[in-house]
């Protein structure tokens, strides 16, 4: 009798732990893990890229919400280690073994090898960058303790298939794969936590505590959102946006200030949990409310179902009639409220990129225009022409955040005076990002009368003809100030081009240095970007914050390549701007 | 107890390959052989030996079992290899009764206990004496610079596309694995009540054997699948003699 009947058997009963946490006999032991790679291993192709590549392999797991995650600890050869060897199946490009007997995996024991085997891969440098991008994800997703994907039909399964697809998009962890790692590790979760008076909004450092609030529904798998309601005729000075962890749809709640910490929220007696029905996301919501506080809108972007490589995903929306938070006096809203799809007709009909229509490549950002009385919907799109993505922007039909069903799709554009030979030559530049265009803040006040947004984003550099200048970017800040006409905004550029400007490809200059000359207008935006008057900005590669009186930008890391290569694999990060981050963000006192 | 969990580790981290062989109908038959052109030997084998080769990761030096310890271990790599007896060879058939079939992979025992190496690929180290099945295996490649081994190595082979090439055929096997899908059936059933139990709010579970209807709708499923892959296995050795006759 073979063993074959013990070990289906013992298959079996993988269930019973299937959603513990660790030290149950499988996964990695311990919370986290320190990988080496022997980057003098690699040929010389690869040897500029490859750290990077493992660090975003690595960053994808640990963004993935579970409670284990993966660090790199340098160049060398500790286990787990990352090394170019001939070990692998002939037709694998990598393997990862490890050595077991009870428990779970020691790190000592474990290694990734790709294979030295150059056939392998394929001959362009930039392709094989990306494919090595998978190939580390995948491979790491066995060092955490998963194992192969057995449906080769399975669209969602991806990162963890046997096989890859050339059409399937990798460029982001799946449900499965999040679900796995999860279900090995447990959640990660950042927690709206509930205490007994109070709900605290909780972003995690490198080392994420955990704050069991001992009620799921407070859980969630994105930056909590807390937004300062103006009207309190009802006795609420908040509300509180989450996307609830178990089924990820957003949930909101009306609270109350402590009055005496920036952090606490206090008032949870007398208004309930709501929800909106069929919303669904894994990226922080965002809210707006209106000057006068009766209406709010909270968009969110929703994975595109059965998404293509490349392809965005959708926008969707609700409003709310906030102020009457429990519906006595609208008829139309009820315990939750229904979500609605932003449409974008502003597509190419019947082109290559028609299925872009509608679509985001970032989390959507709305807020309140006092000038109009409107709610917007900013984003960016992929731009039809240039491939590049615009940051794009529709305006609500009416002060209650209702939308048309074929609205106008505008563009954030500014005048640029260019010096030539001939003279001046001004023309429209369209703003791009390659991140999510945050820090929106559109009712503030500045030189002493006009309202209007700050906007922070990755601006995208088109400065070189290189062939991957897309994924080169620096921080941008503008003032958009609402014109006269609704749907219409002056851009000024506030950036100081000496302190932001970059150096060498996806390197940027800015470390730990104080914002000096700021403009007091600008001064006078960041202090009100949040009632608490700290703000991190979201989603961007620098955390901002204030220290005493004064602003200060940090780098989240400090990338030394300046080689040519590093931008190859911001490619990926590109294509997954949200989750990359999240837990390099602080409150910072 | 050591060993049933490693046991149970080890099949959950290499997916547990022959747990979930895919083939179960005639259209696969048509899959299996347009997999097998690619393979240089396609045969019916029977496992009746193995043997473990130790190599140091960097040096690619054979190492001795004494002098392998708990700190030198992340750095061993081990091939089992193991001596195939040809039941029926369907493609490349040939005199040749035995063939060495080498995986990546083996079992090391240290102070008394044994300490498994395993691949992401792979869980084939665990096959033992005795386990048959239609095998795909290619020719090895000439790349291991270890001298004492390489000409034995070159002569191998290596499983090729791993579970869909490799499917359990005896009798024995197919039903061992069919009982392990029983098991899971049962667990899923069991797991999907109280995962719905819990969103009602209920605090009153079933126990496993209240769901005995749902169980045996899956037992019976159970032996049908027997039926269908022994059925299968059968169809597909008939079309593997046509196909290379």
């Amino acid at each position: 009798m073979s063993k074959f009947l013990i070990l289906t058997l013992l298959f079996i009963s993988i269930n019973l732990f299937s959603y513990t946490t660790n030290h149950y006999g499988y996964g990695m032991c311990g919370e986290y893990a320190n990988f080496q790679v022997s980057k003098s291993d690699f040929p010389s192709y690869w040897e500029p890229m490859i750290v990077e590549i493992s660090k975003n392999a690595a960053n994808w797991w640990n963004e993935a919400g579970s409670e284990h995650h993966l660090y790199y600890d340098g160049i060398g050869t500790s286990n787990p280690e990352i090394e170019y060897n001939d070990w692998c199946d002939s037709t694998a490009l990598a393997c990862t073994s490890w050595w077991v007997n009870v428990g779970c995996f020691s790190t000592s024991v474990i290694t990734i090898t790709v294979n030295s085997d150059d056939s392998q891969w394929l001959t362009s440098d930039w392709e094989k960058s990306f494919k090595m991008q998978q190939v580390l994800t995948h491979e790491m997703g066995h060092l955490l303790g998963l194992g192969h994907t057995d449906d080769s039909d399975d669209y969602e399964a991806i990162i963890m298939n046997t096989y890859s697809y050339p059409n399937k998009n990798y460029a982001h962890l799946t449900e499965d794969d999040k679900y796995g790692v999860r279900a090995i590790y447990g959640k990660d979760d950042q927690t709206l936590r509930v205490g007994s008076s109070s709900i605290y909004t909780y972003y995690p450092n490198n080392s994420p505590t955990i704050y069991a609030s001992g009620n799921s529904d407070y859980q969630t798998y994105s930056k909590p959102q807390l937004v300062y309601q103006p009207n309190t005729a009802r006795g609420y000075d908040y509300i509180a946006v989450w996307n609830k962890a178990n089924t990820r749809e957003i949930n909101y709640r009306f609270v109350n200030d402590c009055g005496t910490n920036n952090n606490s929220i206090c008032g949870l007696s007398g208004d309930t949990r709501h929800y909106i029905e069929d919303s669904e996301t894994l990226t922080t919501p965002s809210i707006a409310v209106s000057d006068d506080g009766y209406y709010s809108v909270i968009a969110w972007k929703q994975e595109t179902a059965n998404k293509k490589q490349n392809e965005a995903d959708d926008i969707w929306y609700s409003r709310i009639p906030t102020y009457i938070h429990s519906c006595q006096v609208d008829v139309n809203c009820g315990s939750s409220y229904e979500s609605h799809k932003l449409f974008d007709n502003s597509g190419l009909a019947n082109s290559d990129y028609s299925s872009f229509k509608a679509k985001t490549v970032s989390q959507p950002k709305v807020v309140w225009v006092n000038n109009w009385n409107r709610f917007v919907i900013f984003y960016t799109k992929l731009d039809e022409y240039s491939l590049a993505w615009r940051i794009a922007y529709i305006v609500s039909t009416d002060q209650y955040g209702n939308f048309s069903t074929n609205p106008t799709v505008h563009y954030l554009e500014e005048l640029i005076d260019i010096s030539t030979p001939y003279g001046n030559l001004w023309y429209l530049h369209p703003l791009k990002s390659n991140w999510n265009p945050m820090a929106i803040n559109c009712n503030q006040t500045y030189d002493t009368t006009k309202k209007a947004c700050l906007l922070v984003f990755n601006e995208i550099n088109t400065d070189t003809n290189t062939s991957y200048a897309d994924n080169v970017a620096k921080t941008t800040y503008k003032i958009l100030e609402p014109s006269t006409v609704i749907g219409s905004f002056s851009v000024q550029d506030i950036t100081k081009t000496g302190d932001w400007d970059r150096k060498g490809y996806g390197h940027y200059s800015i470390a730990s240095r104080e914002f000096t000359n700021l403009p007091a207008h600008t001064v006078n935006l960041l202090n009100r970007i949040t009632k608490s008057a700290k703000e991190v900005v979201n989603n961007l590669r620098f955390v901002i914050y204030k220290s005493g009186t004064t602003w200060h930008g940090d780098t989240i890391s400090n990338h030394t390549s300046s080689t040519s290569y590093y931008s190859r694999t911001g490619y990926s990060m590109v294509f997954n701007p949200v989750k990359q981050i999240y837990k390099y963000f602080w409150i910072q006192e | 107890m050591g060993k049933k969990v490693m046991l149970l580790m080890l099949v959950l981290i290499t997916n547990c390959l022959w747990a979930k062989n895919p083939f179960s109908n005639i259209k696969d038959v048509e899959k299996v052989i347009e997999l097998s052109r690619d393979v240089d030997l396609l045969v019916e084998g029977e496992i009746i030996d193995k043997e473990y080769i130790y190599i140091h990761r960097k040096t690619k030096q054979l190492v001795d079992i004494n002098n392998i310890s708990l700190d030198n271990l992340g750095k061993i790599v081990t091939f089992t290899k193991f001596t195939v007896r040809i039941v029926e060879s369907f493609k490349n058939r040939g005199n040749v009764r035995d063939v060495n079939v080498w995986v990546l992979g083996g079992v090391l025992n240290i102070d008394g206990e044994n300490k498994i190496n395993l691949t992401s690929h792979t869980a084939y180290p665990l096959l033992d004496s005795g386990d048959t099945m239609i095998m795909g295996l290619k020719k090895n490649r000439n790349i291991h610079p270890i001298s004492n081994i390489k000409d034995d190595y070159v002569d191998g082979y290596h499983f090729y596309k791993a579970e869909k090439l490799q499917i359990p055929s005896s009798d024995e096997m197919i039903e061992s694995v069919e009982n392990g899908e029983l098991e899971k059936a049962k667990k899923n059933v069991y797991n999907k009540k109280l995962r719905s139990l819990e969103e009602e709010g209920s605090t009153e579970f079933p126990s496993y054997e209240d769901i005995d209807n749902n169980i045996l709708k899956a037992s019976i499923q159970k032996n049908k699948n027997i039926e269908a892959k022994k059925k299968f296995i059968k169809s597909l050795k008939i079309s593997l003699r046509r196909e290379y006759e």
